[in-house]
């Protein structure tokens, strides 16, 4: 299936979404601002025109982001993780997490301590198939930290 | 060879990495100490193609491997320590992925080799919705996968040249 993996710090929040020739991502929330996505590999169909690597296209405001790739593809979402509205609109607060704004603002994983990063890249493998990405999938990779 | 690319979009930047041979070096080096990418600030990175050799030294030690990654791949950088990485794949593409701030800019300004005026272009809020390709260059620099050593600049000792003590 399609795979995404979330990357995030005080300042940033980057979402990686690796798809085979064919699958769907379809994000199932939407923000009020415009955002960006980076194609990095091969080519994918986004808001009915075709875009091959390196291509970087605006997402516009209130807009599903829907994106089917051609071949093996894979492209970033670049978000901003110190602009509260837009975190509350896709991590919107919840009885268990009041504020994902302050949860990634103040988020420290043990290893900033040791001088270097001991969280080893992660690859990613998966198979073929659509995946929709809801507001509660990320909320669950926030909370998982940096504990790749 | 290896391209490097440095692109600002409207709340990023970014630093693009492509290289089309093995053993090439992926890394950013500090213009004015030599030292390789310590990641003055937290980066998050994507490899979308190829292979690579990660490599961390602290201080004036040796290089130690410590990763083989293989695309697609998602990473993450923070630390003090400085980083290396080699490609051991004939084709190789990553990316740096940086919020677009003053003081971010102006820390990652060496490693980067950004002049002022490209940073005030890189914060124009005229660029904001723009996809701008700051600068992009291409080098060769050929290390070695397994110990990080420069290869283009080892040179060859005779035979006769070497005592055996």
């Amino acid at each position: 299936m399609a795979e995404i993996k979330l990357a995030y710090d005080p300042k940033s929040m980057v979402i990686a979404n690796v798809l085979h020739a064919g699958d769907k991502i379809d994000y199932a929330w939407t923000i009020d601002e415009m955002y960006q996505i980076v194609i990095i590999k091969g080519s994918v169909v986004f808001g009915g025109s075709s875009y091959d690597a390196l291509a970087i296209k605006d997402v516009q405001p209130n807009t599903n982001l829907v994106v089917t790739a051609s071949t093996d593809a894979s492209f970033l979402t670049l978000l901003r993780s110190d602009n509260e509205s837009v975190v509350n609109q896709i991590l919107p607060p919840d009885a268990s997490v009041p504020s994902y704004y302050d949860f990634i603002k103040d988020y420290r994983p043990d290893w900033y301590d040791n001088g270097f990063p001991d969280v080893p890249p992660d690859c990613i493998e998966g198979s073929s198939g659509n995946l929709t990405l809801t507001s509660q999938d990320l909320k669950t990779m926030v909370m998982e930290g940096w504990t790749l | 060879m290896r391209k490097f690319k440095l692109i600002t979009t409207q709340d990023h930047f970014l630093v693009l990495v492509e290289v089309q041979n093995e053993n090439q070096e992926i890394t950013c080096i500090d213009v004015d100490t030599g030292l390789r990418g310590l990641y003055p600030t937290e980066a998050a990175g994507f490899i979308a193609e190829g292979s690579a050799t990660v490599f961390l030294k602290f201080g004036s030690g040796d290089w130690n491997k410590i990763n083989e990654v293989a695309a697609p791949c998602m990473t993450f950088f923070s630390g003090a320590a400085e980083l290396g990485s080699v490609s051991t794949s004939s084709s190789y593409r990553a990316i740096g992925i940086h919020p677009k701030t003053q003081s971010i800019l102006d820390q990652w300004k060496p490693f980067l080799g950004l002049t002022d005026d490209q940073i005030t272009t890189m914060l124009d809020p005229t660029m904001r919705e723009s996809f701008v390709e700051i600068y992009s260059y291409t080098m060769v620099r050929e290390m070695d996968p397994d110990t990080f050593e420069d290869l283009t600049t080892t040179s060859l000792v005779l035979d006769s040249e070497i005592v055996y003590l």
